[in-house]
């Protein structure tokens, strides 16, 4: 319904193709997964479960334009929720739960906290709740084992299962973000993107919005956080430091806020490069660092807008 | 009987600067009312308590019975009082179509597409911007831009319109057209409304009744012809 | 006990001050927040580190040589990078990150990863004010501070081009509309900024060790600085720097040393909710 870019014709097909393309795009995923030997396998699990997470951002970041640099701490709840609860006897279905409801609880706090915080105050805000939750739980030895971190309880039946149930996750957070869009707390966001105070002059309840769509942002990135920690096997405090949240964000933006498909490109960028180009002693960080900023001078809407503007300059030249 | 709209002593400080004094006003249904006054008399800030984006330190406002302060914006909206602003908010990057269907989805108005094509339809035809849905509202312009914010606050079916300078930036022929806009709004749609104006050739001949404030207070009240010719009226725009 | 803490206090003020003022002239100008600094300070650390150690330059010569190249690697940053991306608010944390790989990175290769210590030759020295003791280091930053503080506000008071960044901090589109060349004041600003980090390194380098992700952390503290101080505002940045770090001094002795910056984190997380636009900033300037 409504686009974003309302001027510049975008391809657009119907809801069932969109689903269908994504689901698609979760079985190719999970081919490429199982196929790809332990290295690249690794690579693309992390990546994908950054799509979740990132994917999770979207709906407050994206859709709403408040930008969240705390998504790292509900990565590290759901890791550290879920691990713990096992830990604690809870079979690994309910220690999910209870790791996402964490992670809610959370969320519905610090949105409270930062209700009439907006810009880059919100992220700055953010920012420093990160560290703080952060500090707090890798001083807290007693329930986390501070900077050793812990292990954590294999909870699917075989490697398969995970290897599977990781690319359907992402699958499906791409698919929750489409949904929403269309949906009311979706729009409601993007008026709020556009222009809270006129969004609130025609009705829409803003205050609202922004929790809702701020607590399900946490909870999808708990559900990530839960992942990793299975695949990981272990888990330590520098999972969910302040910087996570940073580079989340950063990975949504390079990808393409508000866009479905953003995340998955964005964590492919961010997280692929670095850890691909793994040359010895910083000298691919330091590639990755040249490219990120070059990347994103040259294409600063992201890469779904130059996607955007490749295939409109493809329809034109087929229309000639 | 009560009035539509009832006013009762609302004030409003802020920080030690009185902007809104002990008004009180009553408007009847589907009245045009003017609102005047020199530069910093309070007029906007009476539009912000109404719209509910301020809360009176003291007195009440009313909508048909309904306590109107204390409630949020967007409760405010949803009690039927819609509002244009001085300068042009509009969802700029959004064509104008999308625009109106975000207004009157907010208050849950629209369930089939047909129904909300429809309206969109009147409402575009009522504002004179008949098929413009489709473009860009930063496309617009400035006289399309500012009608297309009054066509804005109509679609969320207000039972209350308040109106902050629409003519801001327009020719004589393009205020000439507002005014029987807002003659169609009253007219066809029934909807009472609160015009701040400073062209007052374009307030008298437009308002059944215009309410003058100074420094706050009402100064005035009346109908165009009584405040014309109140020595009271022209002293305070000439002492400003 | 009591002089002790505030010695602390105004010796990690200095340290504060000088990373609030260096954060917030940019920020001001940008209005984007400059997470490369810390790059900068790590760099110029090391250019004084070789130029004393490698190149067998005097201290002082060596300290000067490090600020010298924090000014040129800023307005590297700006000219190379920040540029192009000022009209856009969301590609500005990428290149922010980016540059922060950048330049981490760079020193890791030049330098390698081992923590190594800066020793300006006052090392070991130590004063005392009453019952408390104050490190030669401590005495050097203050000094310097007091120094670059004073030297700073002359420049913004007294000359053509710190009134015209003054201006463009304050508003961006009047002071181009006045005629003042917005492209001279960034490059200006991020000189002055990239010589208070090379001051920073100065500082900082002989108090705790040179490695190259060592300005990472205390970027934060900026932060807090120029949060309080107000977003650009360079006088109260200076000021909050002091303030921060006396609440923080304190708060260690009085209270816990293991979240000694918890405290500062803590009164940021209160500013931004209660007060965003700083203890100092009066007039209402867009909070969003």
């Amino acid at each position: 319904m409504y686009g974003q870019q309302g001027s510049r014709q975008r391809i657009r097909l119907g809801p069932a193709w969109d689903y269908l393309g994504i689901a698609l795009l979760g079985i190719g995923l999970w081919v490429l997964l199982v196929v790809s030997n332990a290295f690249y396998s690794s690579v693309l699990a992390t990546i994908l479960i950054w799509t979740i997470a990132t994917s999770g951002l979207n709906i407050i970041a994206g859709l709403g334009g408040y930008p969240s640099l705390v998504q790292g701490a509900f990565y590290g709840v759901g890791a550290y929720g879920s691990a713990l609860a096992m830990k604690w006897g809870q079979p690994f279905w309910a220690a999910c739960i209870e790791a996402v409801l964490a992670a809610g609880v959370l969320g519905l706090i610090v949105g409270l906290v930062f209700s009439r915080t907006r810009g880059q105050y919100f992220a700055i805000g953010t920012l420093f709740t990160g560290l703080v939750v952060a500090l707090v739980l890798s001083n807290w030895q007693s329930l986390t084992n501070g900077l050793l971190g812990i292990t954590v309880e294999f909870g699917f039946d075989s490697i398969d299962r995970l290897n599977a149930v990781i690319p359907a996750a992402a699958a499906l957070s791409l698919m929750l973000v489409r949904f929403v869009s269309r949906r009311r707390l979706g729009w409601r966001l993007l008026t709020i993107l556009e222009d809270e105070d006129l969004a609130e002059h025609i009705g829409v309840p803003t205050a609202r919005t922004k929790l809702t769509g701020f607590v399900l942002s946490a909870c999808v990135g708990a559900v990530a956080g839960v992942l990793i920690a299975q695949y990981n096997g272990t888990i330590s405090p520098d999972l969910f430091d302040y910087y996570v949240g940073f580079v989340m964000f950063v990975a949504l933006s390079v990808g393409g806020a508000g866009r479905v498909l953003g995340p998955l490109l964005g964590s492919a960028f961010i997280v692929g490069i670095p850890d691909l180009l793994n040359l010895s002693s910083g000298i691919g960080l330091l590639l990755a660092g040249i490219i990120f900023v070059a990347v994103i001078i040259v294409i600063p809407g992201g890469f779904m807008s130059a996607i955007d503007a490749a295939m409109a300059a493809a329809s034109r030249s087929v229309r000639r | 009987m009560t009035e539509f709209l009832e006013v009762e002593g609302a004030s409003k400080t802020f920080g030690g600067v009185h902007a809104v004094v002990g008004m009180d006003i009553k408007l009847a249904e589907g009245q045009i009312c003017g609102l005047i006054g020199p530069n910093g008399s309070g007029k906007t800030t009476l539009l912000g308590l109404l719209s509910g984006t301020y809360r009176p330190d003291r007195g009440t406002i009313k909508l048909r019975g309904q306590r109107l302060d204390g409630l949020s914006t967007y409760r405010t909206v949803q009690q039927g009082v819609a509002r244009t602003f001085q300068t042009t908010r509009l969802f700029f990057r959004w064509p104008l179509g999308a625009n109106l269907a975000a207004a009157a989805a907010a208050r849950l108005l629209t369930s089939a597409g047909d129904e909300a094509d429809g309206g969109q339809e009147k409402l575009l035809a009522l504002v004179g911007l008949s098929g413009r849905g489709d473009i860009v509202c930063s496309s617009l312009s400035n006289a399309e831009q500012r009608l297309a914010m009054v066509a804005v606050a109509l679609a969320t079916r207000p039972h209350l319109l308040l109106l902050d300078e629409p003519a801001v930036g327009m020719s004589p022929a393009e205020t000439a057209a507002l005014a029987q806009v807002i003659h169609r709004i009253r007219g066809e749609l029934g909807v009472t409304v609160l015009i701040v104006e400073h062209n007052m050739h374009f307030m008298m001949g437009l308002a059944d009744r215009i309410v003058v404030m100074n420094a706050g207070r009402k100064l005035a009240e009346g109908t165009p012809a009584v405040i014309r010719s109140n020595p009271d009226v022209s002293a305070a725009y000439l002492g400003s | 006990m009591l002089i002790q803490a505030a010695v602390n206090g105004i010796v990690l003020g200095s340290l504060f001050a000088l990373l609030g003022v260096g954060l917030t002239l940019t920020y001001g100008v940008m209005e984007v927040p400059n997470f490369a600094q810390a790059g900068v300070i790590t760099l110029s650390a090391y250019a004084m580190l070789w130029l004393n150690q490698t190149a067998a330059c005097p201290f002082w010569i060596a300290a000067l040589g490090g600020m010298v190249v924090g000014g040129i690697v800023s307005v590297l940053t700006e000219r190379i990078a920040y540029r192009f991306v000022r009209t856009r608010p969301l590609a500005a944390p990428v290149v922010a990150l980016g540059l922060l790989l950048i330049l981490d990175n760079t020193a890791l290769i030049l330098f390698g990863g081992d923590h190594v210590s800066l020793s300006p030759p006052y090392a070991g020295d130590v004063i005392y004010v009453g019952s408390a003791r104050v490190p030669a280091v401590g005495v050097a930053l203050i000094g310097t501070t007091a120094v670059a503080l004073i030297a700073l506000w002359l420049f913004l008071q007294h000359t053509r081009t710190g009134r015209a960044i003054r201006a463009v901090s304050q508003n961006a589109e009047a002071a181009a509309i006045l005629g003042i060349r917005l492209e001279r004041q960034y490059v200006v600003s991020f000189f002055i900024s990239g010589i208070l980090a090379g001051l920073v390194a100065f500082a900082y380098g002989p108090m705790y060790a040179v490695y190259p992700y060592m300005a990472d952390a205390i970027l934060l503290n900026a932060f807090v600085v120029v949060v309080l101080g107000g977003l650009g505002n360079v006088a109260g940045a200076a000021v909050s720097g002091f303030l921060l770090g006396l609440l923080e001094s304190f708060g260690a002795i009085y209270v816990s040393a293991a979240y000694q910056t918890l405290f500062g984190f803590g009164v940021l997380l209160l500013m931004i909710v209660l007060r965003p636009a700083g203890l100092f900033t009066n007039r209402s300037r867009r909070v969003a």
